[in-house]
């Protein structure tokens, strides 16, 4: 027998995990509207598991907006892994938490760190925690010179693929192939850089 | 950058999944296992008594077993690259059931007599060699697939790649190899997939993170 607030959890999670599946394959037919609401609804989500687990290893806010930005970094890129004949959330949550762990490995010589040895490294570190989550568009100086113009003009002036083909002059999908490249590199590097 | 620009930047880029990671690893391995049977036919090539040893029982049940076990670990493979999905682990103990049901077969049916020689065979060493050897095409063919996928756990990944494609090593030195007793698959071909599984997880930790 189960309890009724286990019942209606579970069929909770079911509308969800129904809304973000219908979400999912709109997206896959280039519904970009659809996959504004995914991303922004699994942002939500992600940043809830993120909290947990940085509240554990006494990560900062940044760390957090860190998790949240390379887990939709990574799910964008991975997405052709989910199935459609399996859930969402599990998949969204296992992608979480391998980019969580990453990057907790990647900071965890700092959490060790007596304090009163490393005073000022801390305060060093402090500052740069109270700055936005690493910013993508700074590393974005790794790219080659066509791809980091064209990863500005869509992620900071907001440029559609169609506007970005017209101002640089190519075609919709050489546009498209530019980005996913640039974003793969970019998600690379956040997995090199600590 | 703020994670909702992140987002605007990302939804309009909808609709620009690749092909699922499943497809590509089955086209990886259509062409690593083709590499592999030409190595074979080329080095090896099937044992001079094959008409006769196909009617045995034992030729065919080594066989069997080991074209099986890379039946088995083809989709735990595409399942580990995969985030979240459910790993169909649980059936490569089929093959093991088979394997050791084969086993007491032979000690029954052949005789506690012997057995050892049965065990150690006349080409322990060519079995030890020539398995790795035929698994590495499809090797280098699944780490090439997998980086497109989204393997949460890379060391796991590689080895469930080294069993498939030790596997898939057995069965076609298995077609040239005079030792068909289960107690030297078990042994020898074991230690050869063991070899190639061991491997697969070393280059999976170093190759399969994203």
């Amino acid at each position: 027998m189960q309890s009724e607030s286990e019942i209606s959890l579970k069929d909770r999670i079911s509308v969800t995990e129904e809304r973000w599946r219908g979400l999912m394959l709109a997206s896959r037919q280039g519904d970009k509207a659809a996959y504004r609401m995914l991303l922004d609804e699994l942002s939500r989500f992600i940043r809830q598991i993120a909290r947990r687990s940085a509240a554990n290893a006494q990560l900062s806010g940044a760390d957090v907006e860190d998790i949240v930005q390379e887990t939709l970094l990574a799910i964008h890129l991975k997405s052709h892994t989910w199935n459609e004949n399996e859930l969402l959330g599990p998949w969204v949550r296992a992608i979480t938490r391998y980019k969580s762990i990453d990057i907790l490995r990647r900071r965890g010589g700092r959490l060790h760190v007596p304090i009163d040895d490393y005073s000022e490294e801390l305060a060093a570190d402090s500052d740069e925690t109270q700055l936005p989550a690493r910013d993508i568009i700074r590393m974005a100086t790794i790219l080659p010179e066509r791809q980091k113009s064209i990863v500005v003009a869509m992620f900071v002036d907001g440029l559609s693929t169609g506007e970005a083909a017209a101002r640089f002059a190519m075609t919709e999908g050489a546009v498209r192939v530019n980005v996913h490249r640039a974003l793969a590199a970019l998600a690379k590097k956040f997995g090199d850089k600590g | 950058m703020r994670t909702e620009d992140l987002i605007d930047g990302l939804a309009r880029q909808a609709g620009e999944q690749a092909s699922p990671v499943e497809n590509r690893f089955g086209l990886a391995e259509a062409a690593g296992v083709t590499v592999a049977v030409g190595l074979f036919l080329a080095v090896l090539g099937p044992r001079a008594d094959f008409a006769d040893a196909i009617n045995t029982p034992w030729y065919p049940i080594k066989l069997l077993i080991m074209g099986g076990l890379a039946a088995l670990a083809f989709p735990v493979v595409t399942a580990l690259a995969r985030p979240g999905a459910s790993v169909p682990a649980t059936y490569l103990l089929l093959a093991a059931a088979a394997l050791a049901a084969a086993m007491v077969a032979d000690l029954v049916l052949v005789g506690a007599d012997g057995a050892s020689g049965r065990m150690f065979g006349r080409n322990a060493t060519s079995c030890m060699t020539f398995i790795p050897i035929f698994a590495t095409a499809p090797f280098l063919a699944a780490f090439i697939a997998l980086r497109h996928g989204a393997p949460t756990r890379p060391g796991l990944t590689g080895a469930a790649v080294g069993l498939f494609c030790g596997a898939i090593g057995g069965f076609l030195y298995g077609i040239f190899c005079p030792d068909d007793s289960p107690l030297f698959v078990v042994v020898w071909y074991s230690l050869a997939i063991a070899i190639v599984a061991a491997a697969g997880f070393i280059v999976g930790r170093l190759a399969l993170r994203w």
